[in-house]
């Protein structure tokens, strides 16, 4: 178990925008490696745009990314892809695919012009189905499965992709609590079981305290706060953050801060 | 439900076989299912018209020892004409299928988006106020159609080209090139209007060896461009943030791709004229019948095949009164298929 870990992603005075509108402006992030980060804010704060950047989705206006020390600009996209993996916030299945064939395409990065579907990538695509708990719907079309199965069945796709770093853009909207709290752990135990390094974007803060090692929060393109959640998430920082007054009691589960609306 | 990351899964494994073998057996259906249709479609052409040539006599000519009747109706006026056919539905088919899947539109095909009525506004300039002939007017037909797509680019480029600002521009571009096709035929006279109009409804019935080999020779480089796309397009159809987070350059591969399919797409009318709706239906049609959302280039351009030389011989033998030309069966055929596609499609099942 003695392996390397994730190569370290880092923002380095990154501003992103879409045309001429700038949405996130200079931000520095060092990720840390091999845990879970959350980024948190209120709508229109930046979050998603941030994490599209992270994910070379959107090319910065200014600054860079990198990862492993690249700029991941400079990166062949493949060669990308198999290091560094982002699920969007709302992926299109196409009509009639099935869960076996989409998840099976999380195996295009290590796929090459002469190096075709193999064992291996078959193993691969099973332990995925696994992990997710979605063996049962290989066969299954898409558009049969409810919005919590297909979500598993999204992340099973980007578990099948192998990446050392993963980007999650809301990865429990339009899930009820029971299948939010199932996804989460499912991506815990993949950042304790693999080191993946994985960065979410998530609206609920208090799953966002539970889930996050490290916290990033955000307000009008910028980072207002980041580290512990313990340390971060105060009174102070969610009235700056949402414009919200709250009480942060101790969460009766884990001990973590529990922001109350007041 | 999460299981050990690590834990070897042979229950997975295995119904991923299962599904992987069960679509395999239903490529290999479709695929000889269409391969049977079509070589029914080809006997049936080369064996039917004022003379008859019996199929014994047609296996005999294609291998070289028919008698001189069989063999002079066969390669000088059946062959020709069923081989167009035949390239004309793979450029076609080809062209659809790679509009359709890039811009995740069924609507966009060549036909729809002014391709085929920039390949037509060329063809009919270079025959009207050109007086061009032959090759000439298929390369005007090229011009044309490359000169539609590129100021579609132009028009829809938005730091990349998204799918439906494309399609709306070259809806328009289309209603553009049908005003300036009515202009050019109202301003000539009627005699070469007739000339124009015969080449504007989509004929394979003035063949010859050297356009087959012209249009066979540009095939021969764009088919396999179109086919080495297929595992990008495939990738695509998850849309531009999943394929570009799994490494595919969305935006390169879906250029790449509208420029490839307007040169499919513009050398099969420069040779044959604007035969409708093919370009539209076989990539839709291939699909449903390898049916698990795959893009399906290989199946389409065999479907594109079969509705070609299916529609020429209706057109030759069935249709009552006079042989007409291909464009007008395919036409037919392809807008009933619109009407049931409109009809069957629900919202947001089409993305």
């Amino acid at each position: 178990m003695n392996r390397p870990g994730p190569p370290p992603l880092v923002a380095e005075s990154l501003t992103l925008g879409y045309d001429r509108r700038q949405v996130v402006h200079g931000v520095d992030l060092s990720v840390p490696t091999g845990r879970v980060t959350v980024v948190v804010g209120a709508n229109g704060c930046g979050k998603s745009t941030l994490l599209r950047g992270l994910g070379r989705l959107l090319r910065p206006t200014s600054g860079r990314v990198t990862l492993g020390g690249e700029d991941i600009a400079s990166l062949g996209a493949r060669r990308l892809a198999s290091v560094l993996g982002l699920l969007p916030q709302q992926p299109i299945a196409p009509e009639g695919i099935t869960v076996g064939d989409l998840v099976g395409r999380g195996r295009y990065p290590h796929q090459g012009p002469f190096r075709r579907w193999t064992t291996e990538d078959t193993a691969v695509v099973a332990h995925a189905l696994a992990a997710t708990g979605t063996q049962d719907l290989a066969d299954r079309r898409m558009e049969e499965l409810s919005g919590g199965q297909r979500q598993r069945v999204w992340i099973a796709m980007a578990l099948a992709q192998q990446p050392e770093v993963l980007l999650l853009d809301e990865p429990t909207t339009y899930l009820d609590v029971a299948h939010q709290v199932e996804v989460l752990d499912l991506l815990a135990g993949l950042n304790r079981e693999r080191g993946t390094t994985v960065v979410m974007v998530l609206h609920d803060l208090n799953l966002a305290a539970r889930y996050g090692e490290h916290l990033v929060v955000m307000g009008q393109g910028r980072v207002l706060r980041e580290g512990d959640p313990n340390d971060v998430l105060t009174v102070e920082t969610v009235r700056e953050a949402f414009g919200l007054e709250s009480v942060v009691v101790a969460d009766p589960v884990t001990g973590g801060p529990l922001v109350v609306p007041a | 439900m999460t299981t050990d990351l690590l834990t070897p899964t042979r229950d997975a494994a295995d119904r991923l076989h299962a599904v992987a073998v069960r679509r395999r057996r239903r490529g290999v259906l479709v695929s000889s299912g269409l391969g049977l249709v079509t070589l029914a479609v080809v006997a049936l052409n080369l064996s039917v018209g004022d003379l008859p040539v019996p199929l014994s006599q047609v296996l005999a000519t294609l291998v070289g020892r028919g008698d001189e009747t069989s063999t002079l109706v066969l390669v000088e006026f059946r062959l020709p004409r069923l081989v167009l056919g035949a390239l004309v539905g793979v450029g076609l088919g080809l062209a659809g299928g790679l509009f359709q899947s890039v811009l995740r539109n069924p609507l966009a095909s060549p036909d729809v988006i002014g391709v085929t009525q920039g390949a037509s506004v060329g063809a009919v300039t270079g025959l009207l106020v050109l007086g061009l002939s032959g090759a000439w007017v298929a390369a005007a037909a090229l011009v044309g159609a490359a000169a539609v797509t590129t100021v579609n680019l132009a028009l829809a480029w938005r730091g990349g080209v998204t799918g439906y600002r494309f399609v709306l521009c070259g809806i328009g571009l289309a209603f553009v090139a049908t005003s300036a096709l009515g202009y050019l035929l109202t301003r000539s006279d009627v005699r070469d209007a007739q000339a124009a109009l015969v080449w504007l409804s989509g004929s394979v019935s003035s063949a010859t060896w050297e356009g087959n080999a012209r249009l066979a020779v540009a095939l021969a480089v764009l088919v396999p461009a179109a086919l080495a796309m297929a595992p990008r397009l495939r990738m695509l159809a998850l849309g531009d943030d999943t394929a570009t987070a799994l490494g595919v350059r969305a935006g390169r591969v879906r250029v790449l791709a509208l420029v490839t399919g307007t040169a499919l797409a513009a050398v099969a009318t420069a040779a044959a004229g604007p035969v409708a709706f093919v370009a539209l239906a076989s990539a839709p049609i291939a699909r449903r019948l390898v049916g698990d959302g795959r893009v399906a280039l290989g199946s389409t351009a065999m479907v594109g095949v079969t509705v070609v030389t299916a529609s020429d011989f209706v057109a030759q033998h069935l249709l009552p009164g006079l042989e007409a030309p291909v464009g007008i069966v395919t036409g037919l055929v392809g807008g009933a298929y619109l009407i049931w596609l409109l009809a069957t499609t629900t919202p947001g099942g089409a993305r």
